[in-house]
């Protein structure tokens, strides 16, 4: 079981990964904003965070950044989960750091597997 | 008299006061009233937002259980979300479409099927021909986002609809649904007097993917600038390989800057070597700056070490942005790029281009620096080691089989 911090301003969304994450047997945190789930990351660091680019507050590309800026958080594998699919948000996405990114519309499957590959890969 | 007259010269004023008085107190009136509707208004949504949250609440978990692993218990969902009483549906039924443009795979399978037995496909089907303009672009959406292949020939129909909000949704409902045959039509519209607006054309035609790129050489070739314009620009997008010969072509000789501007990206895009020496050529040539720029940006995207020193000579350009994106790209050259920068950065070829040198060393330095982040990051792993030792998290990182 991993602890995943997930950021994601649609409730819909939100529910739907948490829901899926935990089945597979996560823990998950999720959080409405950018904000609340980089305040979770340092008060608990986790082992994967999914963020979405564009919420209230900071976005997810600030949040990543923030991660990596500090020591205690900057080994935490990030995904990035967005509507963004131009090729330059995804260059931009990685530039922030971020381990992963995953286009919406998404397989709720196939982002539960990218989150073992990433675990994996960090693991290795 | 003059006890006649007087009141007689005061009346205007009275009559003027009120009808001030009665203006205002008319205003005063409106004023209330309105703040009574809109407060009858927020009240009123609210009411139905808590009732629609109430009622949808014990079937939310439902909803989810779609997306289970468990296969059994994912058909026990979808039958049940099947069996809903009429009002737990339509509260339950925003969430579900909300859904429908996020997701693939198979929930969005499940979600269509779903649909399909509710009567909710085929309520849109028949709203595609409704009178409203709102249902008949609520339908559109809806059938693209079900992918809902049958609607789109009254989908293409939809292309010419007076509406255009209907036009626009029937364009990006055909990209969803993946209407490679809807390419050449959409195209069309570009020049019928800019029927569809060019990026909802070029976001649908970009879903379509390469199963289209016959049509996009095709419009490469239209009379009208735009329709190349955006043909040119997606062959780029989906990094239609096949095609840039063609690209070449209209970067080379099309009669339109703006096409030869985005012939210039997309060959970047594309990544084909075959680009690098016609878009050096445009780069040193006494072309249009703005063309010459994206130009250079397209030499760094196509990333070959060859083009380094006609990038290099462009570093002195006093066109400030040719300057700044071939230093730019001859960061993204490896170490031919960066030998040559590192040349300019000392003053050799001049101090215009000594500056962009200097600027694009900056900020390799600066990316080099956030990249050596992820390795010092040991801290974290013995962050992660107390944890392990809290029982919190098991192994190097947890992760379940």
């Amino acid at each position: 079981m991993a602890t995943v911090v997930l950021a994601e301003d649609d409730p819909d969304i939100r529910d739907l990964v948490a829901f899926k994450l935990r089945q597979v047997g996560h823990e998950v945190r999720p959080f409405e904003d950018g904000v609340s789930a980089l305040t979770s990351a340092r008060e608990d660091v986790p082992d994967i965070a999914i963020l979405d680019i564009m919420m209230p507050g900071i976005s997810g590309l600030d949040v990543c950044r923030e991660l990596r800026n500090d020591p205690l958080t900057a080994d935490v594998p990030v995904i990035i989960l967005t509507a963004r699919a131009q090729e330059s948000d995804i260059e931009a996405g990685f530039a922030a750091g971020a381990d992963d990114y995953i286009v919406k519309p998404f397989s709720p499957r196939e982002l539960a597997s990218r989150v073992q590959a990433v675990l994996a890969r960090v693991q290795a | 008299m003059s006890a006649v007259t007087a009141p007689l010269s005061g009346a205007p004023a009275v009559g003027l006061t009120s009808l001030t008085t009665a203006a205002m107190l008319t205003l005063a009136g409106c004023v209330a009233l309105l703040a009574i509707l809109i407060v009858t208004a927020r009240v009123l949504r609210g009411v139905r937002v808590r009732r629609r949250a109430r009622l949808s609440a014990p079937v939310r978990p439902v909803l989810l259980q779609l997306a289970a692993e468990d296969e059994t218990l994912a058909a026990r969902s979808l039958a049940a979300l099947a069996a809903l009483d009429r009002r737990q549906w339509r509260a339950i039924e925003p969430a579900m479409m909300s859904l429908l443009g996020k997701v693939r795979g198979e929930l969005l399978s499940s979600l269509a099927r779903l649909f399909y037995e509710r009567g909710v496909t085929a309520r849109a089907v028949r709203d595609l021909r409704a009178r409203s303009i709102v249902r008949r672009a609520r339908a559109a959406t809806l059938l693209g986002d079900l992918a809902h292949t049958a609607a789109c020939p009254r989908l293409h129909e939809l292309l010419d609809d007076r509406s255009l909000d209907v036009r626009v949704a029937s364009a990006q409902a055909l990209g969803r649904v993946g209407d490679c045959s809807a390419a050449g039509p959409m195209l069309g519209k570009l020049a019928e007097n800019k029927k569809l607006p060019p990026h909802v054309v070029a976001d649908a035609l970009v879903r379509l993917g390469p199963g289209i790129r016959g049509d996009l050489v095709a419009a490469a070739g239209h009379s009208e600038p735009l329709v190349r314009a955006i043909a040119i620009e997606i062959l780029g997008l989906i990094k239609a390989v096949g095609a840039t010969e063609a690209v070449i072509e209209a970067l080379r000789s099309d009669p339109s800057d703006e096409v030869r501007i985005r012939a210039a990206r997309a060959l970047g895009r594309i990544g084909m070597p075959t680009a690098v020496e016609p878009l050096l050529t445009v780069v040193q040539a006494g072309e249009l700056p703005a063309l010459r720029a994206v130009a250079a940006g397209a030499l760094g995207d196509l990333g070959a070490a060859e083009a380094a020193p006609g990038l290099a000579a462009r570093l002195n350009d006093p066109a400030y942005h040719v300057a700044h994106n071939a230093a730019r790209s001859l960061l993204r050259l490896g170490r031919d790029g960066e030998a040559a920068l590192a040349e300019a950065a000392v003053g050799i070829l001049g101090d215009r281009a000594a500056s962009h040198a200097q600027e694009a060393l900056a900020i390799a330095a600066i990316d080099a620096e956030r990249r050596v982040h992820r390795p010092v990051r040991r801290r974290a792993e013995a962050h992660a080691e107390g944890r392990r030792a809290e029982g919190r998290i098991g192994g190097p990182r947890a992760v379940r089989p």
